[in-house]
């Protein structure tokens, strides 16, 4: 009995291993014909400046709310806990300085997932339910050119954007409690921030934030063409989408972060 | 002959659906190809259009190995055929007019390369021919079943393809609508001289009316493939339950 117990966990862990070798696979192979068709004809500007106003421009509002409220957050948190020392005019350093190096491109990551990733899984799933891939494959068009990489492109170039405004917006929320509910002078607040906040951690953000633009974009893309057909598909296509791009954005951050601050 | 199957195999899951298919279609001619649900007469469309493999066997186009197609040939192949989806796959955002110009955009064949006024003549004329005239800027969801076929094959027409694929294009339709269609796909026939139709679908009455050669579907074989006039004159038990329409027969209930 125990030998049988052992055989069916050793066999479904293998399963497992099996299941993701084959994804892994298939996701790396997805990942090379995007390339291959991104650095092909036909060039697809018009597209990508659509999905650069979707996910960009329509994203801005969301992203200016969100941040506001996360610098003013963190702000108050950071102002209840420097207080003691005296130390309140280095509110906003401490925000700034934490939402770029980590918060404003896993929020703006977060955020443009659910509003766009989820979208763009969703309209491609549901594309392929309605026979519409098909139909793009028999008039001789690559979907992978066509459906994917602007909207990867898109992503790249959008979610950097979003990311600076969120640290731009986040920092006005944290300038907003430390002067009115911390009493910090304005010029001491700038100076401490500009002083902390550098070349170097905006680079890392910027690093950051391309690197979750092109997985946000990715996921939703591969996600929304690999799902089963019918309406239970595009649910679970959307689902898989979200979870995994949350959860890769979070690992991509540890790894970064731990490269940044250990390695280098 | 434009396309020939032998002993082509194809299953799904380890369910067979088509089992040693042997078929031809010939250049110019309108082949319907019949049989009840399940049989796999959508597959062995979609395999001559290379959207689905068969698990074994040989598809053949024009004398040559349809299967070792490099991505180029199947995309030039695929420029020069037409192919009506079921539920006629219009892009939901486009408009009629952005819908049926798609597939010239995209081609960019220097032959097929006109000024957009021209093109929008184009079709201007088409939509006349498929009946529906002044609804260039109608989107999709305005549109009925019947009519989204109709742009569907405006699609199709616009590159001026030599081989036209229908996939059950009167499903889902009442009488009146189906026979329009029927009628409409005949009238392209007759408009494009050297056109190629393959069409697959339940109205036998259809079949019978405007084909030049039918091709029945059973148990994932063509287990008659012959004129219209021959399919009527069978003594067979089978066809004469299958063209009769009658759920018991001699052959018992499907």
């Amino acid at each position: 009995m125990m030998k049988y117990r052992f055989n069916f966990a050793a066999q479904a862990i293998w399963r497992y291993f099996e299941w993701i070798a084959v994804e892994a696979g298939r996701f790396g192979l997805f990942v090379l014909e995007t390339i291959r068709q991104a650095f092909k004809s036909p060039t697809r500007l018009r597209l990508t400046l659509v999905q650069i106003a979707f996910i960009g421009y329509e994203s801005m509002a969301m992203i200016c709310f969100a941040a506001v409220f996360t610098g003013g957050i963190f702000a108050i948190q950071i102002g209840d806990i420097v207080q003691i020392f005296n130390s309140e005019s280095l509110i906003g350093a401490i925000t700034c300085d934490s939402l770029a190096l980590a918060l404003a491109p896993i929020i703006t990551g977060f955020l443009v997932t659910g509003r766009v990733g989820s979208a763009m899984t969703a309209e491609i799933s549901a594309m392929r339910s309605k026979e519409q891939i098909d139909a793009l494959k028999v008039m001789a068009v690559h979907p992978v050119s066509y459906l994917v990489v602007p909207r990867v492109c898109a992503c790249l170039i959008a979610v950097p954007g979003l990311t600076v405004l969120f640290l731009l917006f986040g920092g006005l929320g944290a300038y907003l409690i430390s002067t009115y509910m911390f009493f910090v002078d304005s010029g001491a607040f700038f100076e401490h921030t500009i002083r902390e906040v550098n070349w170097d951690d905006l680079r890392i953000m910027l690093g950051k934030s391309v690197l979750v633009g092109w997985l946000v974009g990715t996921f939703a893309c591969y996600f929304g063409l690999r799902s089963s057909p019918g309406v239970r598909g595009v649910g679970k296509a959307t689902i898989r989408a979200v979870v995994s791009s949350f959860i890769t954005i979070l690992m991509l951050d540890a790894v970064i972060t731990f490269i940044d601050i250990v390695v280098i | 002959m434009i396309f020939e199957f032998q002993d082509v195999y194809k299953s799904f899951r380890g369910l067979s659906v088509i089992k040693s298919l042997n078929l031809r279609i010939e250049a110019g001619q309108t082949t319907y190809i019949i049989g009840r649900s399940g049989e796999g007469k959508s597959v062995s469309l979609k395999m001559m259009v290379g959207l689905i493999r068969p698990d074994r066997g040989q598809i053949r186009y024009r004398g040559r190995d349809f299967l070792q197609f490099s991505g180029r040939e199947l995309a030039s192949y695929r420029q020069t055929m037409g192919f009506l989806f079921q539920h006629s796959a219009l892009f939901d955002a486009m408009n009629v007019l952005d819908n049926i110009t798609f597939p010239r955009r995209e081609h960019r064949r220097p032959t097929m390369q006109v000024s957009p006024q021209d093109l929008r003549e184009e079709v201007e004329a088409i939509l006349e021919i498929v009946g529906l005239k002044g609804a260039l800027h109608k989107m999709p969801g305005d549109l009925s079943v019947g009519e989204k076929k109709r742009v569907a094959l405006g699609r199709a027409l616009i590159t001026q393809p030599d081989i036209l694929f229908y996939d059950e294009p009167t499903t889902g339709l009442d009488p009146i609508y189906a026979e329009r269609i029927d009628e409409l796909i005949d009238r392209t026939k007759r408009a494009y001289k050297q056109l190629t139709t393959v069409v697959v679908s339940h109205d036998v009455m259809a079949a019978l009316k405007y084909a030049d050669q039918v091709v029945m579907l059973k148990n994932g074989t063509a287990y008659l493939q012959d004129t219209p006039a021959q399919l009527q004159a069978s003594q067979d038990p089978y066809i004469q339950q299958f063209l009769a329409g009658h759920w018991f027969g001699s052959q018992g209930a499907p």
